[in-house]
């Protein structure tokens, strides 16, 4: 497989770098066209664009699952967006993303089930309600309200997660475990974290000072039907006849609900607030971030999360970075594993928090053609998703350096290196050191976006 | 699926039911905060049976992913769209709208401008 991706990749290069002019070159071309004569068509009233993205990826220390098998190469054709915005009225819009994905890779290894997936990530109607009554926004602010399926509002990463906005394609911890953005590579079940619900957005501009905004959601939640939150089971192969069946604790990915679900296992909402603040003097951006609500199916047990973002960008300079904390409430004791294949038990901690941060930074070094670049990337994060358990995989620290090219103005060529040290390793259990599980994880992946 | 289904069907019947409810824009003047005594300027000047709107385009320092196609689409819808100054265009990502004029400082020779574009 990789040898099929250097190839493919190395005759792309040729041709780039022939004599042909790369002002004649435009992939996206064709895409940019029809979004154009759709906007036309329909006198301005649906816009459309979009992004695609394919990527290789081979980590190397992680434990064989029976399922997949992470240290064997995953070529994916990550995510191709369409993003559609139908202007109603002046004051109300109703707006879609269609996302699909499509994996090349063995099915043993990625543990995808289906190769070709697709789904609307969001649908939502916004009202500009400031708007529809005229008011006088300089005096009174701007609100609005958004109603369906929506991305939820919580840190800086949720909404700003598509690929070509981010500097690199691997999510932080922040996004990857605890607000449960996305699970692409390993399982589709859904890009964003969106959820059925009702947002209510207001801002202000404080005179010459800045921008407040505050968004206020009241939304399913997360949940899981299991008796412990993070339920996700995997099924270890070290080899021989025993494969036990284990809960990685790998935080929020399975607590999503369903997504095209009308509610989640309980009928408690939950609510999300977030409150940003962005001063005219410097290009930053700051906020605070809060979630509460019941996880369980009794409404018994609670998740509260509390988080703060911040970004500072420039022409040539993006610094970024969340921090996160979550409480989960929880009923300790022995909870058995009911799935298909030998049982298991699982040791419930009780009550315990979950933790992630991330800064990152990226500098665009060279500039050329116009809108050509090269950015260098650099990130740290830290993860524990689970503060009382002796042993989970996902205590760990990461650093991840990365590389970006914009050859062509929509298109760009990704690199980046990771490298994970897992905390607490003397507790790892036998079957997972006998599977392959080691205390130091790397990962290296090669993607390719191109938006329109 | 089948919720999915129903989300999608009752958005839509909402949709078409509030759609036509208002009247289309005429001009949009779209300015950022330090400018707001200019917008003010142009608006008065401009013929009072004319619908014209206000778009702080501030507010997109702080907008998601999508938040710039949304407004962009938006003001698109109007006759006219009149930007104040270039900062304004940089923030919208530089758009081309069907019918749209860049200011400076709101004087008579921009109004003289904005009145022949209409």
């Amino acid at each position: 497989m990789f040898r099929h991706f250097y190839l493919s990749s190395a005759v792309a290069a040729c041709l780039l770098c022939s004599g042909a002019s790369t002002a004649e070159i435009d992939p996206m071309g064709s895409l940019s066209l029809l979004a154009s004569d759709v906007t036309d068509s329909t006198g301005g009233s649906i816009n459309i664009s979009g992004y695609v993205n394919g990527h290789i990826m081979k980590h190397n220390g992680t434990p064989a699952l029976v399922s997949k098998n992470l240290d064997e190469p995953l070529f994916q054709l990550r995510e191709a967006s369409f993003f559609i915005d139908a202007v109603l009225n002046d004051s109300l819009m109703f707006s879609t993303e269609l996302e699909m994905s499509y994996d090349f890779s063995n099915k043993e290894d990625s543990g995808r089930t289906d190769r070709f997936e697709a789904l609307l990530n969001y649908y939502y109607l916004d009202l500009d309600l400031s708007n529809a009554m005229d008011w006088d926004t300089e005096d009174n602010g701007t609100f609005k309200i958004r109603a369906g399926r929506i991305l939820v509002p919580f840190l800086q990463y949720n909404e700003n997660k598509p690929s070509f906005k981010q500097n690199l394609m691997s999510q932080p911890f922040t996004a990857w475990q605890l607000a449960p953005v996305n699970n692409v590579a390993g399982s589709f079940k859904q890009f964003g974290w969106t959820d059925l619900g009702i947002s209510f957005n207001y801002n202000k501009v404080l005179g010459d000072t800045g921008l407040v905004d505050v968004k206020l959601s009241i939304i399913n939640g997360l949940g899981t039907d299991s008796q412990v939150l993070d339920s996700n089971t995997v099924q270890l192969d070290p080899g021989g006849m025993m494969k036990p069946t284990v809960r990685p604790r790998d935080g929020l990915a399975n607590a999503k609900s369903g997504w095209d679900g009308f509610s989640d296992v309980n009928d408690d909402k939950a609510i999300v607030l977030k409150v940003s603040y962005a001063p005219f003097s410097m290009p930053l951006n700051v906020g605070f971030s809060y979630y509460s609500g019941a996880w369980d199916k009794e409404e018994n047990h609670d998740l509260t999360m509390t988080g703060a973002h911040a970004s500072y960008s420039t022409k040539d300079w993006d610094i970024k970075g969340e921090y996160l904390v979550a409480d989960v409430e929880q009923t300790a004791g022995v909870n058995v594993i009911t799935v298909p294949g030998p049982g298991a038990l699982n040791t419930s901690t009780g009550d315990y928090k979950m933790s992630a941060w991330y800064l990152e930074g990226s500098y665009t070094a060279f500039r050329y053609d116009n809108n050509k670049f090269l950015k260098i990337i650099l990130r740290f994060d830290e993860v524990d998703t689970n503060d009382q358990a002796a042993f989970t995989p996902f205590d760990r620290s990461r650093t991840t350096v990365g590389l970006e090219w914009q050859f062509l103005h929509n298109i760009r060529l990704r690199a980046e290196h990771q490298k994970s040290d897992i905390n607490g390793f003397e507790n790892a259990p036998g079957p997972f050191i006998a599977a392959g599980g080691e205390d130091k994880v790397t990962m290296t992946m090669f993607s390719l976006i191109a938006y329109f | 699926m089948k919720n999915h289904i129903k989300h999608l069907m009752i958005l839509t019947m909402l949709s078409i039911v509030s759609t036509n409810v208002m009247a289309n824009v005429d001009v949009y003047i779209t300015y950022m905060g330090g400018d707001r005594t200019i917008k003010e300027v142009v608006k008065a000047a401009l013929p009072s049976n004319l619908r014209i709107k206000n778009y702080n385009a501030s507010a997109l320092v702080m907008a998601d992913y999508s938040g710039k196609q949304k407004a962009i689409a938006k003001l698109s819808k109007s006759k006219l769209v009149v930007v104040i100054n270039q900062q304004t265009i940089n923030i919208l990502g530089s758009p081309s709208f069907p019918n749209y004029i860049v200011i400076e400082n709101g004087d008579a020779a921009d109004i003289e401008n904005i009145k022949a574009k209409l």
